[in-house]
This record gives C-alpha cells, sequence and structure tokens, in this order.
C-alpha cells in the first residue's frame, strides 16, 4: 500500500532535518530535543554589534566596553532562548479538520495543551498560519490551507513558532498528526442530466411521482436538527413548544429514486467524470430524490440525506487518479 | 476564541523559503510603536551628538528626522532629500574644519544614518532594527570617554529598546501590544536583565583579555606618559588607575615621597610644549659612582607605552642594558615602542651630584633658550626680582615661595592661552605639576639659571608581595635646575603648592573611620571590575593551575557555556514545571482552613464549604462559595477565568481575617 498523498510537502530547506518519525497520536508531547532556535536577521544584527563592542573594547582594553559587550551577548543569548522556553511542555490533544471542495481552503482545527498557557503562539503550514488562542490551558488555532484538487490527504507535518517575548529568535517545534483530510470534489457546471437504465429516471420507472409538499403523517421518526437539514424538514410546532429543533425522518424520500453510475460517464477524462456524477449527485439531492452511487471500488445507497451526501462525495473523493 | 483570526494572501505565498515566515516583515508596525521605535533611536543617538564640535546642529537633525519618522514611513524621494541636506550639512562641517579626529567624522555620519532608519519604520521588523541600533547608545557614551554617569544613563536606552521589542514580537505574533510602559512589556526586560546581570559578570572575567592590542591602534585605558609635555596634558591620566610599571627592590624601598621615577627630560620650549632635544653625546657626562655611593638596586617591570622612554628611579646609574641611554639628559628610550611589558634591572642613587663640575656651552645655551615674544609680564616679574638682589638658590627659593603663596592646586585648572605663563601667575593661579614645573622652569631661565622640565612618575604604592606598584594616575612632572656648586639639582615646585598630593577626581577615599564598608566595596569594585586586566586575569588562572593558553581559553569557553546551560534551564524548568497558579492558589486556600477549620488535607470544595458555613458570615460565605464554584469550572470543565487566581487570593486574606482558630 503505497502513503497517502500529502496536501503539500515540507517547504525545501536545510534546516528540515527534523521532524517526527511517524504520524503522531494524541496527546502528543513537544520534547526538548525536538525544539529549535535560530535567530533572525535583527537577532544576527544584534551578535554583529556585540562582536563589534567586544572586538574594539578587547582591543581597547576597555573595562566598561568589555562589561557592555558581555552583558549584551549574554542578554543575546537569553532572549534568544526564551521563545524554545515558551515551547516546552506544549502538547497537541487533538485535531480535526471539515470536509472541503477543492479549490477551496481546508480548514484545519488544532487543540493545544500548555501549562504555561503562552500567548504568541502561531501554527504554521506551507504559507498558512494562524495564531494559538488559549483560554485556560488549552488552546485552539484554525488553520486554513488551499486545496488544489481533491482527495484524501495524510494530516501534513505542522509547526508551531513564537518569537515573543523580544524576537530575537525563531522558535519551532514540529507536530505530525495522525488522521486524513478529505478535499471532495466539485460539481461540474453542466445541464447534462443523470441518465436512467434505459436513458430514463428511476423515478419514471418506479411509476410514482415527485411530491413537492410532505406530509407530516408519513415521518417515522424525529432526530435533533444538524446544520444542513432542510428548514421544511423541521417540525415546526415542536420548536414552538419545546424550543429545541427537531427534524422530521422519513421511511423513503418522496422524489424518488436515482442511479448514479460510473459507467455511465465511460470515454470522459476521469476528473470530468468524478465531477460530473458528483454534479448529478447534487441535482438528487436538491430534487429530494435518493440517490445509488455505484462505483467500480464500492456502491452506496440507495439513500439520502447529509450523511449519505458526505460518504457519496467521500467515495468519489478517493477514486484513484490514473 | 474569538480573536481566532487566519492569515492568508497572495503576498504570503511568495515568500516561501526554508526558514519559518517571517512575520516580522509582513506585519505593520502601528503607530504607537513607530513613536516608541523613534523615540528610542533618538533617545540614544542625541546625547551623544553633543559631543561633536557643532554638536546642536547634528542633534537638531536627529531630533527632526525622528519626529518625521514617528509622524509616519516615508518615501524614497523624500529620504533622498533629507540624504541630500545631510551632505550638505557633513561637508560644510567638515571643510568648515570643525571635526578634531577623524572618528568623529565617522561617529557623525554613523549617527545620521542610524538616525534614518526612524524614516523607514513600516513593518516590525523596522522596529527591530532600530532597537538593535540602540543597544550602541552605551558603545558611543564609551568610545566618546562620557563620564561613568553618561555611560550609566545610556544604558537606560538598553531597556527602552528592549520593550519596545517586546511590543514588536506582541504586534508580530497577532496580540494586542498595549502601551509601552504596560506590565507585559517591563517584566520580561527586567527579567531578562536581572538575568543576565551574573553570567555576564563571570563572562567579564572569563573572557580572553589581551595584553596589547590585536587590532592596531593605541589603548585608551593606557595613556601613558607622552614624549612632549604641554601644560593641562596629563589630564587623561589622572583618571587613570592602570599600571605604568612594577618595581621590586633588594633591600629596603627608599622614601616614598623620594620616588621620582624620570622619564624624559624635556628641553625645548616653544612657549607652548615642551619637548626634549635630539639624543646627546652618549657616555659624556655619566655621574661618576664611587664606593661611598649609596645605590638602589632593584628590578622594573614597565608595561606597555605610547611613549619610548622607560621611566627609571631617578638619578640612575647603570640599567641591565637594554634601553639606550641618553647621558646628556640622563633619560633611557627603547629602540621601538614597546608594545609587551618589559622588564629591565636597573641600579641608581637619588643625591648622586651630577654635571657638578661645570655645564658645556651647548647645555648651557640650550636651558636656557626662551622662545622669544611670550609671557612679558613674568619676565618684568622675574627682572624686578632680579633688581631686588635674588640670584642662584635664593631665586629658586623665592620663585617656590611665590608658588606657595600665590597657587593654588586642582586637577581641572581652566584652560590656559597664548601666554600660558602670565595667565597662570596672574589669572587663573591654579594648576597642577604640569603648569607649575612649566612655568617654574620659564622663570628660572628668564633668571638666568639653566633649568629644564622633567616628566615621569611620583610615589607609588606597595603591594601585597612587597613590590611597589606605579599607576598611570601617579604621572608627574618636576624640574631640574643647575647650580654651580652643586650641579643639576631637582626643584618640585608643586610641593611647594601643596604638602601632599590630594587624590586624583574620582579616587578620593571615603571616611574610613565611618563607611569601612563602603571603602572596602570600591576597592574590591576597582579591584575586579575597573583594573581588571589582562595580568589580572591571568593571575586569576594561574591560581586555578591554568598555564597553557589553550587550557585556558577550553577552560574558560566550558565554563560559560555550562553556567549559560545551567542558569537557562533553571528559567525554562521554573516557568514549565510548576504547577499552574490556580492550583497553587487553591492548596493555600486549603491550607488556610486545614489550619483554622480543622478540616482534612483533602477536603473538596463542598467539604470547605459546609465547614465553613457556621464560621463565616452569610455574605462572606456566599463569596467564597461563588469562586470555589468558578475554581471547580475551572479544575474540571475546563471552563477559564482570567481573574480566579486574584479571587482565590482575597478569599484566602478574608478567611484568615474572619475565621477564629478552633479549640
Amino acid at each position: 500500500m503505497s502513503p497517502p498523498p500529502s496536501l503539500g510537502g515540507p517547504r525545501p530547506g536545510w534546516h528540515r532535518f527534523w521532524k517526527p518519525a511517524s504520524p503522531q497520536t494524541f496527546p502528543a508531547r513537544s520534547s526538548v530535543m525536538s525544539i529549535f532556535a535560530f535567530p533572525n536577521r535583527s537577532g544576527i544584527a544584534w551578535l554583529l554589534v556585540c562582536v563589534v563592542v567586544l572586538a574594539w573594547s578587547l582591543n581597547a582594553s576597555n573595562n566598561a566596553g568589555v562589561l557592555l559587550g558581555c552583558a549584551l551577548a549574554v542578554a543575546w543569548f537569553y532572549a534568544g532562548l526564551m521563545p524554545a522556553g515558551r515551547l516546552m511542555g506544549l502538547s497537541l490533544l487533538g485535531v480535526s479538520s471539515e470536509s472541503s471542495f477543492e479549490g477551496s481552503t481546508a480548514v484545519l482545527r488544532l487543540r493545544f495543551k500548555s501549562r504555561r498557557r503562552p500567548d504568541g503562539l502561531m501554527v504554521e503550514f506551507a504559507n498558512s498560519f494562524a495564531p494559538i488562542v488559549f483560554s485556560g490551558d488549552t488552546g485552539q488555532a484554525l488553520l486554513s490551507v488551499p486545496t488544489t484538487s481533491r482527495g484524501i490527504y495524510a494530516w501534513p507535518v505542522i509547526r508551531v513558532t513564537t518569537r515573543r517575548p523580544f524576537g530575537v529568535s525563531s522558535s519551532w517545534v514540529r507536530f505530525w498528526p495522525s488522521g486524513d483530510v478529505v478535499v471532495w470534489p466539485v460539481a461540474e457546471k453542466t445541464d447534462i442530466p443523470c441518465p436512467g437504465r434505459n436513458g430514463e429516471l428511476i423515478s419514471n420507472l418506479d411509476g410514482s411521482k415527485r411530491q413537492t409538499t410532505s406530509k407530516a403523517e408519513e415521518w417515522s421518526h424525529l432526530r435533533e436538527y444538524r446544520r444542513g437539514d432542510r428548514w421544511r424538514d423541521i417540525d415546526w410546532k415542536r420548536v414552538a413548544r419545546t424550543g429545541e429543533y427537531w427534524v422530521r425522518q422519513f421511511d423513503h424520500q418522496p422524489g424518488g429514486k436515482v442511479e448514479i453510475n460510473w459507467q455511465a460517464t465511460e470515454g470522459l477524462p476521469l476528473e470530468t467524470r468524478v465531477r460530473r456524477l458528483a454534479k448529478w449527485l447534487a441535482d438528487a439531492e436538491r430534487a429530494g430524490q435518493q440517490s445509488l452511487l455505484v462505483l467500480p471500488h464500492k456502491t452506496l445507497g440507495p439513500d439520502f440525506g447529509i450523511s449519505h451526501r458526505s460518504a457519496c462525495l467521500t467515495a468519489l473523493a478517493e477514486v484513484p487518479s490514473e | 476564541v474569538s480573536e481566532v483570526s487566519v492569515k492568508q494572501t497572495a503576498k504570503h505565498r511568495r515568500i516561501g523559503s526554508g526558514m519559518p515566515l517571517d512575520f516580522s516583515r509582513l506585519t505593520p508596525i502601528d503607530k504607537t510603536w513607530r513613536w516608541m521605535s523613534s523615540g528610542c533611536l533618538a533617545l540614544s543617538v542625541i546625547p551623544v551628538a553633543f559631543t561633536l564640535p557643532l554638536g546642536w546642529i547634528f542633534a537638531v537633525r536627529i531630533a527632526i528626522v525622528c519626529l518625521l519618522g514617528a509622524w509616519r514611513p516615508h518615501i524614497l524621494p523624500v529620504r533622498i532629500g533629507v540624504l541630500g541636506a545631510d551632505l550638505a550639512i557633513l561637508l560644510w562641517w567638515m571643510f568648515g574644519g570643525y571635526p578634531q579626529a577623524p572618528t568623529e567624522v565617522a561617529l557623525a555620519v554613523f549617527m545620521l544614518g542610524v538616525s534614518f532608519k526612524a524614516m523607514e519604520l513600516r513593518h516590525v521588523g523596522d522596529g527591530y532594527m532600530a532597537s538593535v541600533m540602540c543597544f550602541l547608545a552605551p558603545f558611543l557614551a564609551i568610545i566618546q570617554s562620557l563620564p561613568w554617569w553618561a555611560v550609566v544613563g545610556s544604558s537606560f536606552s538598553i531597556a527602552a529598546a528592549l520593550m519596545l521589542r517586546s511590543g514588536l514580537a506582541c504586534i508580530e505574533s497577532g496580540t494586542a501590544a498595549g502601551k509601552p510602559w504596560d506590565v507585559r512589556h517591563w517584566r520580561p526586560t527586567v527579567g531578562l536583565m536581572l538575568m543576565t546581570l551574573p553570567l555576564a559578570i563571570v563572562t567579564f572575567w572569563l573572557i580572553p583579555r589581551f595584553s596589547s592590542p590585536f587590532m592596531g591602534g593605541q589603548r585608551m585605558g593606557t595613556t601613558g606618559m607622552s614624549d612632549t609635555m604641554e601644560p593641562g596634558s596629563m589630564d587623561g591620566m589622572f583618571q587613570d588607575p592602570s599600571q605604568a610599571m612594577v618595581v621590586s627592590f633588594k633591600g629596603a624601598a627608599p622614601d616614598k615621597n623620594q620616588m621620582y621615577w624620570r622619564a624624559a627630560t624635556l628641553s625645548v620650549f616653544d612657549g607652548r610644549v615642551w619637548s626634549p632635544l635630539p639624543l646627546g653625546p652618549a657616555g659624556e657626562t655619566r655621574p661618576i659612582r664611587t664606593p661611598q655611593t649609596k645605590v638602589i638596586s632593584y628590578e622594573v617591570t614597565v608595561s606597555p607605552q605610547p611613549s619610548n622612554f622607560v621611566p627609571f628611579l631617578d638619578r640612575v646609574l647603570s640599567t641591565g642594558g637594554a634601553p639606550v641611554v641618553d647621558t646628556y639628559t640622563l633619560t633611557h628610550v627603547s629602540a621601538t615602542t614597546p608594545t609587551k611589558a618589559r622588564t629591565y634591572t636597573a641600579v641608581s642613587s637619588p643625591n648622586i651630584p651630577w654635571e657638578l663640575d661645570g655645564l658645556s656651552d651647548q647645555a648651557r645655551r640650550g636651558n636656557l633658550l626662551l622662545p622669544q615674544g611670550f609671557n612679558p609680564k613674568t619676565l618684568a616679574l622675574v627682572k624686578k626680582w632680579e633688581e631686588e638682589g635674588y640670584k642662584d638658590q635664593e631665586m629658586v627659593d623665592h620663585a617656590l615661595d611665590y608658588f606657595g603663596s600665590h597657587m593654588t592646586y586642582s586637577y581641572t585648572p581652566p584652560l590656559l592661552g597664548r601666554d600660558s605663563v602670565d595667565e597662570l601667575l596672574f589669572d587663573t593661579r591654579e594648576g597642577f605639576c604640569e603648569h607649575f614645573s612649566s612655568s617654574f622652569t620659564f622663570m628660572m631661565r628668564a633668571a638666568g639659571i639653566p633649568a629644564r622640565v622633567v616628566t615621569g612618575y611620583h610615589a607609588g604604592r606597595p603591594t601585597k608581595d612587597e613590590k611597589w606598584q606605579v599607576q598611570q594616575f601617579n604621572a608627574h612632572a618636576w624640574s631640574e635646575v643647575w647650580i654651580a656648586g652643586k650641579g643639576w639639582v631637582r626643584v618640585d615646585p608643586t610641593f611647594a603648592v601643596v604638602r601632599t598630593l590630594p587624590p586624583p577626581p574620582g579616587r578620593e577615599k571615603s571616611q574610613g573611620f565611618v563607611f569601612p564598608l563602603v571603602e572596602w566595596a570600591s576597592d574590591k569594585s576597582s579591584d575586579w571590575f575597573g583594573e581588571f586586566n589582562s595580568q589580572r586575569q591571568q593571575d586569576l588562572f594561574s591560581s586555578w593551575k591554568i598555564e597553557n593558553w589553550f587550557h585556558w581559553t577550553l577552560a574558560t569557553g566550558g565554563l560559560i557555556i555550562v553556567l549559560a546551560w545551567a542558569l537557562s534551564a533553571f528559567w525554562w524548568d521554573w516557568g514549565g514545571q510548576r504547577p499552574a497558579a490556580e492550583v497553587v492558589q487553591f492548596e493555600k486556600l486549603r491550607m488556610v482552613l486545614l489550619a483554622k477549620a480543622k478540616l482534612g488535607v483533602s477536603a473538596t470544595p463542598r467539604q470547605m464549604l459546609r465547614a465553613t458555613e457556621r464560621l463565616l458570615p452569610p455574605s462572606e460565605h456566599s463569596q467564597l462559595a461563588l469562586v470555589l464554584q468558578d475554581w471547580e469550572r475551572w479544575r474540571y470543565a475546563n471552563e477559564a477565568r482570567d481573574d480566579l487566581v486574584m479571587r482565590l487570593k482575597k478569599a484566602r486574606r478574608s478567611l484568615r481575617r474572619s475565621l477564629k482558630p478552633q479549640e
């Protein structure tokens, strides 16, 4: 089995000689050996000042100058270590990511814990960065990473950096969370409808007509409202009574069924096929139809609702690209 | 949580080399911190500007540029315009002949260039660079030889620069920076400075010292004896406690007041400067040693000096041979300006007569020569004394009396003009050895007595290992007159003015009876700081049995690294491993209840509340309940309360006040 593709390789550079050997389990603690520090531009300028002052003072045997130079050098050293001290004892409690469509940004959520509650920590990955905001001992960061193509990606190696409190050096520690980031395909912009078994919609073969209004009596059970549920499925009477949002669940979708088959897109380029299936899936969802997704490696449904849609999109994201 | 913001712009995508993103070049600086940055620059550079000739012009220019920069960053044409104006000022200043030395020009260019940074404060990184320049402020003060309080004062710009950096680092990391004097800036600054101090001092002692300059140039510390003398030129030496030489006498040391260390004999006077004659014929007029002569033999180690003259105890009979001897003036000259300490053995006899038999015509003429058209009042005075009948020894005594009754001793006399002797005798009437010996010699010559100026050192101090140490502030100048039948006689007009020399400025002894501790501390501090040099360092290392240079470096480096590591580990551990402040405060609260309400060690908040229900007034009890409820939420439900630590502290204090110990 080949390793999962990554969201983007580590940025090139000689300094990348350490990263965790494998994805870490949670909580992942930062160890002393995994914390790095390197002076930034003004840190190097500060060091140059020390060198100039010390060279002149030792040459001229000027004790005030030597003491000044030593003090500046020692202060540089400590101020350069302090950001590393802020990263000591930082641990990554967990990560989560919401699935996103290709071309948009994937929002990665990271939760950290540190007893010293350091402010001014940044999470970095590639060219994206976000601050860790601590509240009590725990903090979280929302990192948005641009995506270019669909797929199931391994979590990238992310880096936590800081320059506080004196901006002399950048200090960093790397984490490699275990887990996946799912990037769904986007729907194709096309008007071509989903063909049925004989070029017709499955719903027509069933003989039942799509109903534009749902009858309250037909639902089988209620469940709590989830984001993305249709408003018209909300049991408004119950909302008025209890103040809580409940959604009616039906045994079968009133709009009929549709089969979305990989074979129906034979001959098209791979990405176009995936996107067209995503489009038909969205069409079925909009029309209130149950959908059956038939892929070479998987068959899903017939089913409807947000979890079915997510499963289908994830299955489409999984389709190996060439 | 509401502060969570995600930054992602096209500009950021471009920056992607190997290093972590350089936020300091992406984050714009805000108005408060631009003011702080340019204020720090102004604070650190303007005081030094005043040390330059016509310094107020530079000060005004720097102030204007810093104000412009605090207002907003400026576009290139504006900066080029300012650069043009700077060039015009500099050229006018230089070709107007104002700067006295190339270092002053360099300093002016440096200061103008540094304050330029104030006009380009766009990003946080620019502010960082400005702060680095502020670190140089005390260094500039040291280079310009400003007094110690100015150096210490300018060190405050380091503290300001550190607070500036703290604020900029806040902005860079996306948190609010607040006001420049906010506790979140001065606390890490004070912490860093306190943490730095001990290791900085250890490093000061251990950093390898060099006994001679390795990059060329003269040592500021070793002002040393110069080849010429003009009244006021020894000014700097009186501030300098560094060692001029160490002497070990074979046998008893002579009387301290009779220790005149003769370096240069100066016979040529041009109205302002005394300078030596070219080397005279050797081996003719050397003092003759007879079996009756009482001699002092000794070994002298002379520290590197800017001058070729080697000081020996006046009058030297023979030396270890190394320096070229000019017997005509009895001065000893080494072939090259010594860069390392050198040791000579010598034999001297303080009272041996010299040129008793008479002076050659050439020598007589040379030691009577006066510049034409200088000091008319003095000439008239001496003429009057001659008419009153004073001559030879009587004239010498009369002149010394005159000095004793008219002059006062001062380390900071007014500067003298063209007729320096006239001004000293009739106008300013205060000075130190140089002023007195110069004027006295002039008067003697005017009276027809061959006379010359001798410079060198006077006295010294005994060291613990029974040697004598002569320091630079022991520098001295006196006169020699030739009197028939006596030969060359040493006359020291300074001691006609004062009985004993006052301590040089800044070296006054405190009242030993009242402040023995202060005196001890100032002694130790000059031992370990002011006068610490490569010699002291070598002594230190040899007391640790480290003689080899390589071992020395290794030991030094190793010790510094170990100390730094230990200290930094302490710092890390301190912050990282201690329990959260809330837990600490809660435990303290529990301890109070343990003592006063007889509760168990592991009492829960609820047990604590129940136990105190009867003991506390209702209002206080409900307060305690609220605090403990919040603590439980913090501890078990991870709900943060910013003021929880403070409230736990308050609750503890009020409990301690209102709870009576239970019998």
